[in-house]
């Protein structure tokens, strides 16, 4: 059923990868602040979680472009 | 080339670290029984554990020491796609564990991930869900201790039996007296203790190599193949469309999602934020593992490869040719600390489940405090035993680590649909999750006994059990706002934007 995949060229590994964070990102982005805060001491800007997980998402980025 | 080596070839500074640790370790586990009062502080630390803990814990029970030979091995020979596992295979999952899954099992103020399937659909899938668990979480404790008990008879020749007690005492007196709160704070020391380790393989090697500029400047010169993140559809062990879309899709948020053992701790977070805040965190340290531990198998291959009959070798002939005494001591401590932190997630968790998911469920009186905080210690001490016990059987099976995995496939697919099903999809009734765990779980058997790839009976059994639950929700009754509240992600999100 996926055969089409493993005649893809290798290049499309990196594509369908940026394209996963690139999904998990939007996902993250798409939750409420009043969500995320929920729990939290305070509303300290560094206490917002997405973006925590918007810098570990570019890192993968900068990982995956660069192997 | 070192003098003060004993008989069995290792030096007496390791051995003084080694049995340093073994002991710091124990009377810290003493220390921590005295806050151990209730089952709450047991089974998930009275709710006290701060992000930091939390997150440094996660990938202390994560990393297990076959991550560490076996990783360094791979890179020995595919390269760096073997980190393939940390990022790709790890990293998505984790952050939607932190901001989807992790919120709900907070707020359900449950101690399990059993105990909120019981609440999302009923006790069935509850008491269900645990046995299948337990089963899997003592065969894998009895596979760690045996683990153990091979690297201390291989570097320092004491006997297997006399290893699998040393290390089920020492493991066992913190994780049974101590509870989650131990086991936590424990993983994170030994989480320091095995990147001191990998650092110190890492500078030194670097240096012995003329640097990190040199070993690269080698390997693209020789190994080219090797720095790059994703090898062709045809590679028969690490394809990459099989990398992308069965571990990166199914298996790695099953594991992240799912798995009771890493999980249990972000329930016993001190505040919602704090929980998911740790997996995050978590997902930091993992993308920084493969520096780590996959280093040691380039410094291999770029030194020694003609001297390695196996790869698994890349890593023990680093640390016994390139580390000095002492620094060897320092990472062969990683070694048992890694394996540790898996065991004692693994005991803390199984006992959370048969005291709770099973003996609490199908008792007709609701246990009180006292007597769940006992027996979750006597099932903790039992499932060490068992673990003992099956752990010499582990030699009679031949490629032990893969037979777990196709174990674990057997039953990850069910139960991870039964959790993001429950999450996500408002309608999903009680009936509907009972007929899709023990359909989905009959479907895997099936597909097992037909002897198919364990990646394809993961996610066959995973979309079997999707199609079932949404089938079956369509012809019986949901559950009302009431019961589902603060269970699924729709009414929660609104709830919170409103307020």
């Amino acid at each position: 059923m996926l055969d089409f995949i493993h005649t893809l060229p290798l290049w499309s590994a990196k594509i369908g990868t940026m394209f996963l964070f690139a999904l998990v990102l939007a996902v993250v982005w798409k939750v409420p602040r009043s969500f995320i805060f929920s729990g939290a001491p305070d509303m300290s800007r560094w206490r917002d979680l997405r973006l925590w997980a918007t810098a570990l998402i570019l890192v993968q980025f900068l990982i995956y472009t660069i192997f | 080339m070192f003098e003060g080596f004993t008989a069995t070839g290792v030096h007496w500074l390791d051995i003084s670290l080694i049995v340093l640790y073994l002991a710091g370790i124990t009377a810290f586990g003493f220390y921590f029984s005295k806050r151990v009062k209730t089952s709450a502080d047991y089974f998930i630390a009275g709710r006290s554990l701060p992000w930091w803990i939390i997150g440094m814990s996660i990938i202390g029970t994560n990393i297990g020491s076959n991550d560490y030979v076996g990783a360094a091995g791979n890179a020995f020979k595919i390269g760096i796609a073997q980190a393939n596992f940390e990022w790709i295979g790890a990293i998505p999952a984790m952050i939607l564990s932190a901001f989807i899954f992790i919120p709900f099992y907070w707020r359900a103020g449950v101690f399990s991930i059993p105990e909120y399937l019981g609440k999302r659909y009923n006790d069935a899938v509850r008491v269900i869900s645990a046995m299948v668990l337990s089963i899997f979480s003592i065969i894998i404790v009895g596979v760690f201790l045996w683990a153990t008990a091979l690297m201390l008879k291989t570097y320092l020749g004491w006997p297997v039996w006399f290893s699998i007690l040393i290390t089920a005492t020492v493991v066992g007196f913190y994780t049974i007296s101590g509870g989650l709160g131990a086991v936590a704070i424990t993983d994170s020391i030994q989480l320091v203790i095995m990147f001191a380790g990998a650092i110190a393989v890492a500078v030194i090697g670097l240096e012995k190599v003329g640097g990190f500029d040199a070993l690269v400047s080698t390997i693209q010169r020789d190994y080219p193949q090797h720095l790059k993140a994703f090898l062709p559809s045809d590679h028969p062990d690490f394809p990459w469309p099989g990398v992308i879309l069965g571990l990166g899709f199914v298996l790695s948020p099953a594991y992240w999602c799912a798995n009771q053992a890493v999980l249990q701790r972000t329930m016993a977070a001190k505040t919602e934020w704090d929980g998911r805040a740790s997996m995050i965190v978590a997902a930091m340290a993992k993308t920084f593992v493969p520096f780590l531990i996959i280093l040691p198998g380039f410094l291999a291959l770029v030194m020694a490869n003609d001297k390695l009959g196996h790869a698994d070798q890349a890593l023990p002939w680093v640390i016994k040719n390139i580390l000095p005494p002492g620094l060897s001591g320092i990472m062969f401590v990683a070694f048992i600390a890694a394996l540790q932190s898996s065991i004692d997630s693994t005991m803390n968790s199984t006992s959370v489940m048969i005291t709770r998911d099973i003996i609490g469920v199908l008792k007709k009186k609701p246990l009180d405090d006292a007597r769940e905080l006992k027996l979750g210690k006597l099932f903790t001490f039992a499932v060490l035993v068992i673990g003992v016990i099956l752990a010499p059987l582990t030699a009679r099976f031949e490629g032990i680590y893969v037979f777990v995995q196709y174990t674990l496939s057997l039953f990850q697919g069910p139960i991870f649909a039964l959790i993001i099903m429950g999450i996500l999809y408002r309608r999903g009734t009680p009936a509907a999750g009972l007929s899709s765990l023990v359909s989905g779980l009959i479907f895997a058997a099936i597909l097992g006994a037909m002897s198919l790839n364990m990646l394809y009976i993961a996610f066959w059994s995973f979309i079997f059990s999707l199609v079932v639950i949404i089938l079956v929700s369509r012809f019986t009754k949901p559950k009302n706002d009431t019961e589902l509240k603060n269970l699924t992600y729709a009414d929660t999100v609104k709830e919170a934007d409103h307020a």
